[in-house]
């Protein structure tokens, strides 16, 4: 009796979980598996499909000058991203942690750019804030700054895309301030006593509390950013002269505009494996500065 | 805190495996032109009497376009007549801007879902005859009789012998001259000249007023401008011979070509990449076009009444277009802006058939369409839109100059998105000083050259 209980529950379980299962093998697994099949392909997306084995890896690293360059693009978004984002966030949670007026109107400001990811809409908006006759430069001439040629300079226009990014810190904002109200408050206390000024109090009680969170962020982040795509592909399409040509991108034109699809798996499997080493890279740090409680020995 | 660490690295893991999953539907979510726009039209059922209508089960069809406001509203308008002509068959129209169209379509292909009857560039059209995704109009009822049979076999037959793409207009590369600028700085585009007289009218506007420029081009138009033209006036031939997979360009001639980019752009004579970039093909929204700072515009006759309208104070002409004094072939083309074509797994091939056939040879339609599409592609079209005074004459007068010239098209791999590709990286890379010509001259043999050895 029991037993047949438990195993209808168990059934049940199924049934709930069958909606994410489901999302899971078609739009995960399945593409995952044929994605790497494809990469051994020169599949071309209209049916015809022969395999070439490593051809297209082959051909990756030894005759595409782009691909190197959008590497480089992407490590550089990156980098200019993901510290960029977690300072931002992290010094606008300290503050709201601090205030005790409006702090819940203040989270949802600063919060809203996050909600709208990475959206086609804010991409164009941002497109439009920084033409060249955009309100940025308008602003910028109110001031008598001349103009910056914020999505035609090469120079300028990785950091232009990078500021979109930069700008929806909120999700991790939130992160942070959840993790800054779970330090308890007699630490504090007892540094006080002890003596402590407030920047030692942050480096020595704030920080190490907060490090498990802020390991997780920095992972996510950088996944994120190795992922980018639709700034660049909206806002200045890899230009001017492949400043911003990352990899999501050269991805999708390899598949969707050259018609090589089996090429484009190919790439895509290697930028899996260079966001898989970048990530266990990060995860071998984390020994070194990531605190967590209970490993107090 | 254990959990933590493991939820972290199963999140972690499930992030990284969305990319190398990166699948069909999502892309085609979010690749889609934000202003796209798709009207299912309300068959009119009351105003048809036939008693045909009771025969025919009811058919529903996709039509897509890219286009401004007024090509949109002139098709939608053939749309709603056709389906009072023809009371059972539904057309949805699904348009919106060239950005982003042909990445959409290929998404489409490659699901099976591509509309019925679709609107082509004339650049990636050959691809997706020779993928065999085209459906062979010539054996459906389309009646052709109103076109130049020469003009049918040179744009859309794709050497086969058979039609399996619509020509939508007569068409080619068109200078938009603003005449009284031209005028005040003594510079006539109404006689013929060479590529090298270019550069010496940008250093005269140069030296007229440093704010003023003698051509917008965008990058998209530009280079075809350039490299593409002087190919075929340098050979008589497009930049690649299709049929043995070789290039007819030599490194000494693409560095010539590239050489005379770099000058127009240490010269001034063309307004600067890093201007032109945020903008797009979309230069009517540029504010020095519509402050009348251009000398001249380098696009194609099917924009140049959309680029007269941005700044309508001034008057217009269509120019000459440059040609080597020692070429082969005047290189300028008088073919099409675009084709239209049926989907080859289309359920409905017949009904669709019955569509074109109604937008090319009924009368109503021709007027109702005019010149949308630049000049129309049949005598009769072009009779009726002048009659009817919606054949804009500054439209006319481009493709009266294009017709001037005995160019031969250079549709093919020398068109295909690959290649082109290769050749605006190209293009950029010397406008902006990043590399010289002759750097890139090899860059451009050698990338060409990998691409037709996959072909």
């Amino acid at each position: 009796m029991k037993s047949s209980k438990i195993a209808k529950r168990g059934q049940k379980a199924y049934i709930y979980i069958l909606p994410w299962l489901i999302g899971l093998l078609v739009l995960q697994l399945y593409p995952f598996i044929a994605s790497f099949i494809y990469s051994f392909t020169n599949y071309n997306a209209f049916g015809k499909m022969n395999f070439i084995g490593l051809d297209n890896y082959i051909k990756l690293f030894t005759k595409d000058r782009e691909f190197y360059k959008s590497i480089g693009v992407t490590l550089k978004y990156t980098l200019l991203t993901v510290p960029g984002k977690i300072i931002l966030s992290l010094a606008v949670a300290v503050m709201l942690n601090k205030a005790r007026k409006g702090i819940g109107i203040m989270r949802t400001i600063f919060y809203l750019p996050s909600l709208f990811g990475g959206s086609i809409a804010i991409a164009l908006l941002w497109k439009l804030l920084f033409m060249d006759s955009g309100l940025i430069n308008s602003i910028l001439n109110f001031f008598r700054i001349s103009s910056i040629s914020w999505l035609g300079d090469p120079k300028v226009s990785l950091v232009t895309l990078s500021s979109l990014e930069i700008w929806q810190f909120g999700s991790s904002m939130v992160m942070f301030l959840a993790a800054l109200k779970q330090v308890p408050q007699s630490l504090y206390e007892a540094a006080g006593i002890d003596g402590a000024n407030r920047a030692q109090a942050f480096f020595r009680i704030t920080f190490p509390q907060i490090t498990p969170i802020l390991f997780f962020t920095i992972i996510m982040q950088t996944i994120n950013a190795l992922q980018n795509f639709t700034s660049a592909f909206v806002i200045t399409k890899g230009g001017p002269v492949k400043s911003t040509y990352m990899l999501g991108l050269k991805l999708y034109n390899d598949g969707f505009a050259y018609y090589k699809m089996g090429y484009a798996s190919a790439s895509s499997w290697i930028i899996f494996m260079l966001i898989l080493v970048i990530t266990l890279i990060l995860f071998g740090t984390q020994r070194y500065w990531v605190f967590y409680e209970d490993e107090v020995k | 805190m254990k959990l933590k660490k493991i939820m972290a690295v199963i999140l972690a893991a499930s992030m990284m495996m969305s990319l190398a999953a990166c699948s069909n539907s999502t892309d085609s979510a979010e690749k889609a032109p934000s202003n796209d726009t798709t009207v299912t039209k309300a068959p009119d059922a009351g105003t048809n009497t036939s008693d045909a209508e009771e025969a025919h089960d009811p058919v529903s069809l996709r039509f897509s376009w890219w286009g401004g406001d007024a090509r949109h509203e002139a098709t939608l308008a053939v749309i709603d007549l056709f389906e009072k002509e023809y009371p059972w068959i539904t057309i949805e129209a699904e348009y919106g801007a060239q950005d982003g169209y042909n990445d959409k379509l290929m998404t489409q292909f490659a699901s099976g879902t591509a509309p019925d009857i679709i609107q082509l560039e004339t650049g990636a059209a050959p691809e997706y005859y020779a993928q065999e995704q085209l459906l062979d109009l010539s054996s459906t009822s389309i009646d052709f009789s109103n076109f130049d049979p020469t003009f049918l076999e040179n744009n859309g037959q794709f050497g086969s012998g058979s039609q399996y793409a619509i020509p939508m207009g007569k068409a080619g590369t068109a200078i938009v001259v603003n005449k009284d600028l031209a005028d005040k700085i003594g510079i006539d585009f109404t006689k013929p000249y060479d590529w090298n007289q270019l550069i010496e009218w940008g250093k005269q506007v140069q030296a007229y007023d440093p704010s003023l420029y003698l051509i917008s081009g965008n990058e998209t138009y530009m280079m075809p401008f350039i490299l593409r033209a002087m190919a075929r006036q340098m050979n008589g031939l497009p930049i690649i011979n299709d049929a043995d997979n070789t290039l007819n360009m030599t490194e000494e001639q693409f560095t010539q070509a590239l050489e005379f980019i770099k000058q127009l752009y240490e010269n001034n004579v063309a307004v600067p990449l890093s201007y032109m970039a945020t903008y797009g093909v979309n230069n009517q929204d540029d504010p020095n076009w519509i402050a009348g700072k251009y000398v001249a515009y380098v696009g194609y006759t099917s924009s140049a009444d959309v680029m007269q309208a941005a700044n309508p104070n001034a008057n217009y002409i269509a120019g000459n277009l440059p040609v080597f004094a020692d070429r082969k072939s005047d290189g300028w083309v008088n073919d099409c802006p675009q084709y239209v074509g049926i989907y080859a797994k289309s359920k409905n091939p017949e009904e669709a058939a019955l569509f074109l056939d109604f937008f090319f040879n009924n009368e109503e339609a021709m007027k109702t369409l005019g010149t949308v599409r630049s000049v129309p592609p049949t005598e009769k079209a072009q009779k009726i839109t002048l009659e009817s005074g919606k054949l804009n004459p500054l439209t006319k007068m481009a493709v009266d100059v294009s017709m001037q010239y005995n160019g031969k098209s250079d549709s093919g791999k020398t068109t295909s998105a690959e290649v082109s590709a290769i050749l605006c990286t190209a293009y950029e890379n010397v406008a902006f000083g990043e590399k010289t010509p002759a750097e890139e001259a090899k860059e451009i043999v050698s990338l060409i050259n990998d691409y037709l050895a996959a072909q």
